[in-house]
């Protein structure tokens, strides 16, 4: 029962298990942690090693009886073998004869195997192939599955991966506008720019992992509609009072109150007004008119529209499919909404609306004209907010820090933050650059301040300009100083903080938080001079070694800069040392000496792109609660690499999925 | 629609006094039950992150029920103490739920709605509507709030104090016609925005539904709080706008959602009330507690999750008592405003005050022996002593010998108490409610077989 209890708790957190969380299993109440273990891993040491390695490679092998089968294996019993069959078995595993696994059928001769029975159906060793062949095909079976109906959320990690079974888009959904879209869309809708209506500052949406707009968070609930209200009724004074900027018309009659109702109605809640709305609306005019006069009645339509679900709520319902009962199309206004709140934070613009209207949204090629244009608009707002919630860049401004220390004044925090933006705006939408280039690009943008905090020679500029990366300083965004700042502690860096940024948000692999009973401080003494001598400590013994061994080494790549991230060559008179090893990512560690090197692996890396995929199509769709749908991330991150996987490719590849344009009804 | 919420001062009185005839012959639970109808009760929780030390907050004479002598963590509370109640070894479902498991219970005790939110809607649906139902103040809760709705975190609760005062205070104001035309245009809106809710909830799914049910539920009670009627506060004064993001700015914006919450109780605005002192593993560094505070050892996340050296615990106390102090602040101003309409009263007396937390012991990040910290009786309710109270429910938690531990937890000793949603049950009764319908843990807590809706009879009077 107690077990349960555990297993619900871990699932409305989502302590995923699998995503390789820590080696050897340490976590209370998950008694089959071994199995899941890292795929590869499970293979080496419970299929590999007791089986395969000596019962089956005799005959499996290049030069063995069985040479013109599926199933030739390398001989050898030490770890690297291993991995070398891992894709082989991994491939028979997939096979299916009967509805099981063609590995356990073989091996168990329950179809014709010319070497015989060489596991017992039943026995333990069957049981372990049954469950290989099982993650094989779907590796999701070590973790809950998570569905739209569970209410729980997760907020600290990646929602699942679904197996890829039929494009299965997310579910039908209402998404509250987040407190930034909101006062957007605000902007955007009187026209009046600068001059727009009044802000709100009482929203507080609290992210769920690291991003702002869940959609299963978003709600308007106790106090919340009670200052929409107020708000709504200040936006609709200040719009009385500023009508030029939004009337359809000036004559104050019964004909340009329909014009209002119509052509307002509809940028408010952002689609036609139906009849039912269109008589809405017409009623509370007249009634308002009736009462007083025309500019009060236009006040308090826009009070009512700001209030209702159309202005308040994205819709994304679609409509029934024709072809496929379990689907939903959404509607070409649905999909201009999704498109400019994806790319822009705001509503759609008029030649979206336009495009909605003429039907043009409704054929992925319409849509790709309109991302297109969308993404190198004037509104350019995705990749900036996108990247700074990423890399808890959001944070920058008020992280603590130890002045006595570091002292960071607001207008360096600026700074650094400015570093980055110019950076992103530079290389996503100026020179189209890729993935590798984010992590890896040999220049960053500077001005006089930062440089001077550095230590780097003078630009001779106040305002930012661009440089080749300093000799000193790591290549990419990584080694931006904001990102180094935020990851890491008050009066020191922090190998835990930034390995376990690079480990979760650039790899997509998760980090168990540490067991309860465990004292997590490090021990200090007059030994220790260097920050990394310190968290050494951390792989000298269990229960820390097995997951700081996947965080640490990693961030002692980046012990060349302090926790302010400025570049150092020795704490305490002793030199750094930048050497690490990426562990638990790839088939085998990986070590590197220094940042450089450390980026570089990056910048190259698969998994950073598929789990930048990951991220952006979480940010896309709003999502933590439902797992992310594999064929279409296969989709994007396959659409993305034709183009090297360039940024701006990444970012339409997402509005060419079928999932940008479909629902499922839960 | 909103006839039935429309229930007058006087029609509550009325009521109430029938049922103060009858007092002496009902049974103790029902006469406290008659107790509550004479006066509004309020309720407040006070939720301060990451756990305490069992070692620093039991008090010194622990066998003792009354006049605990209060360890070093809580000697800000001498002044008060004759009118405190601490409270030990109760436990969450989720006994080593880590902070995960911590924040998804500390209020909920497993359910789907936390404690404050429970108690606004049951007193809404008993016809006690304020202009806020449930007041949700944070002092830089920018993450993991422990006020949840419908299974998930709300996002509704005010880091900055000048939006709670807004929210309190913003339009009670105005002459009678300005307020009767506004009321009118505001009920036109509202019963519009009501019914396309209504139309678009059919359109959907289970999992959206809930989210349009949220906000026809929020529509509904502001509708009920429109109809109380404006109330006249007298002058309050805005809070100003002090960057509710700086942590230099934590202990000014705390101070001032203590004004704000004291203030909209005492004009009956709202009697349900939530303050949030940031979140657990929090990356503040409370320098406001001692200036010996500094520097990545003395955040507040590491100075509860140790190491114990002297010097972290000294500042760890001093932490602590800071949070006390502010503890302190609340119920001394309760004790210093005179109740409405209650010659001889203080709003205190009439008020629930409870210190909440989602750990245990800060370093053993477990949930079997949570403290808490009870001021006020409720209208005489619950029960208090000269001196005060201790109640250990029995839960133990405890590091024995060196840390750190292997795994098997050797020399470390747990035990499961009485659940905490008992402590919340029993406050729900003070409250009028009459039974734990639709919240916290349903059925026996795993692993140890106990009643999580049994009173804490101990508690009450």
């Amino acid at each position: 029962m107690r077990y349960f209890r555990l297993f619900k708790i871990s699932l409305i957190f989502g302590v995923l298990a699998t995503l390789v969380a820590c080696k050897g299993g340490l976590v209370q109440g998950a008694s089959d942690i071994g199995n899941c273990l890292p795929l590869s891993d499970y293979f080496a040491q419970q299929v590999w090693a007791p089986l395969m390695s000596t019962a089956c490679v005799g005959c499996h092998s290049a030069d063995g009886s069985a040479a013109t089968t599926r199933l030739v294996l390398q001989p050898g019993d030490d770890a690297a073998t291993a991995l070398s069959n891992f894709e082989t078995v991994k491939r028979v595993a997939q096979l299916q004869r009967d509805q099981q696994s063609l590995l356990v059928v073989k091996a168990t001769a329950q179809t014709l195997h010319w070497g015989g029975r060489i596991v017992e159906p039943g026995s333990n060793m069957a049981a372990v192939l049954s469950r290989f062949a099982a993650r094989v095909q779907d590796d999701t079976t070590c973790f809950p599955q998570q569905t739209a109906m569970n209410p729980a959320m997760n907020s600290t990690s990646l929602p699942p991966i679904s197996k890829c079974i039929d494009n299965r888009p997310a579910p039908r959904l209402l998404r509250r506008l987040t407190g930034a879209e909101y006062n957007a869309t605000l902007r955007d809708l009187f026209h009046a720019g600068a001059e727009g209506p009044p802000q709100a500052t009482f929203f507080n949406d609290l992210p769920v992992y690291a991003f702002q707009n869940n959609a299963g968070v978003l709600m308007v609930g106790g106090a919340l509609a009670q200052e929409l209200m107020r708000h709504a009724e200040n936006v609709a004074a200040w719009a009385r009072n500023n009508l030029a900027f939004f009337m359809p018309c000036t004559t104050h009659d019964a004909a340009c109150a329909q014009q209002f109702v119509r052509s307002f109605g509809q940028r408010a809640l952002r689609a036609p007004l139906s009849d039912a709305e269109v008589q809405l609306y017409t009623a509370l005019f007249n009634g308002e008119l009736a009462a007083g006069d025309f500019t009060g009645a236009v006040e308090q339509v826009v009070a009512a529209m700001l209030q209702s679900p159309g202005f308040l709520y994205r819709f994304e319902l679609g409509v029934p499919s024709p072809t496929d009962a379990t689907r939903y199309n959404l509607t070409p206004y649905e999909v201009a909404s999704e498109l400019s709140y994806f790319f822009t934070g705001s509503m759609p613009d008029d030649a979206l609306f336009a495009a909605a209207a003429s039907g043009a949204l409704a054929s992925p090629d319409g849509i790709a004209v309109q991302a297109q244009r969308l993404m190198l608009g004037s509104g350019k707002t995705l990749m900036q907010p996108f990247m700074f919630s990423l890399l808890k860049l959001d944070k920058l401004p008020n992280i603590t820090k130890d002045v006595s220390v570091y002292d960071l004044s607001a207008p360096l925090r600026d700074d650094m933050a400015q570093e980055t933006g110019a950076f992103l705006d530079d290389l996503v939408y100026t020179k189209n650059g890729t993935l590798s280039d984010l992590f890896g690009a040999e220049n960053t943008w500077i001005n006089n301040r930062l440089a001077a905090f550095y230590g780097l020679p003078s630009p001779q500029s106040d305002v930012f300009v661009q440089v080749s990366t300093p000799s000193g300083r790591a290549p990419g965004i990584l080694g931006h100083g904001g990102v180094l700042t935020v990851n890491a502690d008050p009066s020191g860096s922090s190998p835990t903080l930034r390995g376990k940024l690079i480990r979760e948000r650039v790899f997509c692999r998760e980090i168990l938080p540490p067991p309860p009973t465990l004292d997590t401080t490090l021990k200090d003494d007059a030994t220790i001079k260097t920050t990394r001598q310190r968290f050494e400590a951390h792989a000298l013994h269990e229960p820390c070694k097995s997951c700081h061994d996947l965080m640490d080494p990693i961030g002692f790549g980046f012990e060349g800069f302090d926790g302010a991230g400025r570049a150092r060559t020795e704490e305490n008179g002793t030199p750094v040392d930048t050497r690490g090893t990426v562990q638990g990512v790839y088939a085998n560690d990986v070590p590197f000496a220094g940042p450089s090197q450390l980026v570089a692996l990056i910048a190259s890396s698969d998994e950073a792109k598929q789990c930048m995929a990951r991220n952006m199509v979480v940010y896309a769709y709003g999502l933590t609660t439902w797992p992310q749908d594999a064929c279409t991330l296969n989709a994007v991150t396959q659409d993305a690499n034709g183009s090297g996987f360039a940024l701006q490719q990444l970012m339409l590849a997402i509005t060419r999925a079928a999932s940008f344009r479909e629902r499922v009804s839960q | 629609m909103n006839h039935k919420t429309r229930l007058t001062r006087r029609d509550f009185v009325k009521g109430t006094a029938a049922a103060a005839l009858l007092l002496p012959f009902l049974p103790r639970a029902a006469r406290a039950q008659a107790a509550i109808a004479k006066q509004a009760k309020r309720v407040i929780l006070f939720h301060t992150p990451d756990g305490t030390y069992a070692n620093y907050w039991t008090p010194l004479n622990p066998s003792a029920a009354t006049n605990p002598r209060l360890n070093q963590m809580l000697s800000p509370l001498e002044e008060i103490k004759d009118h405190l109640t601490l409270i030990e070894g109760l436990s969450f479902p989720s006994l080593d739920g880590n902070h995960p498991g911590g924040i998804a219970e500390a209020l909920t005790c497993g359910g789907t709605i936390s404690l404050d939110q429970y108690i606004a809607d049951r007193l809404r649906d008993m016809s006690t509507v304020t202009k806020v139902q449930a007041l949700s103040l944070g002092v830089m809760v920018d993450n993991e709030s422990v006020l949840w709705r419908g299974g998930r975190p709300t996002s509704d609760l005010h880091n900055a104090p000048i939006d709670a005062f807004n929210l309190c205070f913003g339009d009670v104001a105005g002459t009678p016609e300005e307020l009767a035309r506004r009321l009118g245009r505001r009920r036109t809106i509202l019963d519009a925005v009501a019914g396309q809710l209504s139309y678009l909830r059919k359109q959907l799914g289970n999992a959206e539904q809930t989210k349009v049910d949220t906000h026809l539920a929020a529509i509904r009670d502001l509708e009920a709080s429109l109809a109380r009627g404006g109330t006249d506060c007298g002058n309050q004064t805005a809070p100003g706008t002090l960057d509710p993001h700086a942590p230099a700015n934590f202990p000014a914006i705390g101070d001032q959602q203590l004004d704000i919450l004291v203030n909209a109780m005492a004009c009956d605005l709202t009697r349900v009330a939530t303050l949030q002192w940031s979140h657990e593993t929090n990356g503040l560094v409370p320098t406001w507690a001692d200036a010996s505070i500094r520097g990545s050892d003395q955040m507040h996340g590491y100075l509860s999750h140790g190491p114990r050296t002297p010097d972290q615990v000294a500042k760890l106390i001093k932490n602590e008592q800071w949070f006390a102090g502010k503890f302190l602040a609340l119920v001394k101003m309760l004790k210093s405003r005179p109740e409405p309409g209650q010659p001889g009263q203080t709003m205190l007396d009439n008020s629930i005050v409870l210190w909440t937390r989602a750990l245990g012991d800060g370093q053993m990040h477990t949930q079997h022996n949570v403290a808490y910290v009870l001021a006020g009786t409720g209208g005489g309710f619950l029960k208090a002593a000269p001196g005060g109270r201790y109640l250990n429910y029995g839960g133990l938690d405890q590091a024995l010998g060196s840390l750190p531990l292997a795994p098997g937890r050797s020399g470390y000793s747990a035990r499961p108490g009485e659940p905490h949603q008992r402590l919340f049950a029993t406050v729900c009764r003070a409250m009028g409610i009459p039974d734990l319908r639709g919240f916290g843990h349903t059925g026996p807590y795993p692993s140890v077989d106990k009643n999580p809706t049994a009173l804490l009879s101990e508690l009450i009077a």
